[in-house]
């Protein structure tokens, strides 16, 4: 029997503001229909401390973060997934903080050296491979030069981490979510 | 030029002390209180968000000028600062005009890194009607190492220079085309690489761990 893949979806939505269940239940619908184990992590149900900036994860315990929680465990869970799903508001053109207090934690998933890609210092990888990265970015009103934005912290991301990142910002208000979320995937799947 | 005005120092660095983002912060604080009778506060987000709130949204309340200075993480802010703007949006009123500031650093050398953070935060000062006063984005942040300016002589000359060149402009109330960022890097690329590359190896070292730099503890097949 061939394994499923895995998914994992990391939803960002905030106490208050845009609800995020309806997209994110069409998003597990629409994975599970193409085969993929899915597992969603609302953010904002789970205490991850805030990254301090100490690089022990680098320099003491080389790709292990030393605050135990579950800032720890999400690296490890995200680098044997297969698909990783940012499903977040749009906060001012980016990520919502309860997504970016996860995403903070992720550094011991690069090594620290500098090295030159493209023109460009980066940190290399520790891994071989990276999970492809899907990002859903939700608002409820319309606006091109936040969005504009947010494409480009998504391309920023993909440069940094070596997936391969695709996503899109979706208006609840005038786009079909179920469509958005299939157009989505098929550039994946 | 503008007499008594407030100005509040958010420092968004998790360090509670010797950050890039408190040096910077510092020096501009310094160079604004040698000029001019401003008055000066600063608060630690990190170790003030979850507690006490309040404080935070009541001194940016009676401030005319908020500086927002916060080390780059993962291309954006770190998650404690976004917090820190959601809360200011939603306790700031109208009743005067104050202007943001940033100071922004990251530890990759060039400073382009931070154009997406300062993107957001741009965007921010429009969306909720603060003016908009430019900063500092510096890259190679690292070999600041939460030193004082002063102290670190010629590296930090060019920066220093830059802030002395930000606060005559923010006495005067003058304001520079395009996005009012100074752009500056501390260390040129290639010697901040080499450097930097040399020193995580040492002090991995120090921690007997410098065989284990490239493991892979979370792989799984």
């Amino acid at each position: 029997m061939v394994a499923n893949i895995k998914a994992l979806i990391l939803n960002g939505e905030m106490d208050k503001g845009i609800d995020l269940s309806a997209i994110s239940q069409t998003l597990k619908d629409a994975l599970e229909d193409r085969n993929y184990d899915v597992e969603e992590k609302k953010l904002k149900e789970i205490e991850i401390k805030p990254c301090m900036g100490c690089y022990a994860c680098w320099i003491k315990t080389p790709g292990k973060c030393i605050i135990d929680d579950y800032g720890r465990g999400l690296v490890s869970e995200m680098i044997n997934s297969q698909l990783i799903v940012y499903l977040t508001p749009v906060v001012y053109g980016g990520y919502s903080p309860e997504l970016k207090k996860a995403l903070d934690r992720i550094i011991p998933l690069l090594l620290p050296f500098f090295k030159k890609i493209k023109g460009e210092v980066h940190h290399p990888k520790r891994y071989d491979t990276y999970p492809d990265v899907l990002v859903l970015g939700i608002t409820d009103k319309e606006n091109y030069e936040e969005e504009v934005i947010f494409n480009e912290l998504i391309g920023r991301n993909a440069l940094n981490w070596y997936s391969t990142f695709k996503g899109r910002v979706i208006d609840i208000h005038n786009d079909s979510l179920e469509t958005a979320v299939v157009e989505a995937l098929e550039g994946r799947i | 030029m503008n007499e008594n005005r407030k100005v509040l120092f958010l420092i968004g660095s998790p360090k509670k002390s010797r950050s890039t983002s408190e040096s910077m912060s510092d020096y501009l604080a310094e160079t604004i209180v040698k000029k001019v009778d401003w008055h000066i506060e600063k608060i630690h987000i990190l170790s003030t968000i979850h507690e006490n709130p309040d404080r935070i949204a009541k001194a940016a309340i009676q401030s005319d000028l908020i500086v927002l200075a916060f080390p780059t993480y993962v291309d954006s802010l770190p998650s404690h600062v976004i917090r820190t703007l959601m809360l200011l949006e939603t306790r700031l009123d109208n009743s005067k005009e104050r202007d943001l500031m940033v100071l922004i650093n990251c530890g990759f050398p060039e400073t382009f890194h931070n154009d997406n953070a300062l993107k957001i935060c741009r965007f921010y000062a429009k969306q909720t009607g603060l003016n908009w006063r430019g900063g500092i984005a510096v890259g190679a942040g690292g070999a600041i190492i939460g030193k004082k300016l002063a102290e670190l002589g010629g590296m930090a000359g060019n920066l220093m220079k830059n802030i002395d060149l930000l606060t005559d402009r923010l006495i005067k109330d003058e304001m520079l085309q395009d996005d009012g960022i100074l752009r500056v890097q501390t260390v040129p690329t290639r010697m901040y690489n080499m450097a930097g590359n040399m020193g995580w190896k040492k002090q991995a070292q120090k921690y007997g761990v410098q065989d284990r730099l490239y493991d892979k503890p979370d792989l799984k097949i």
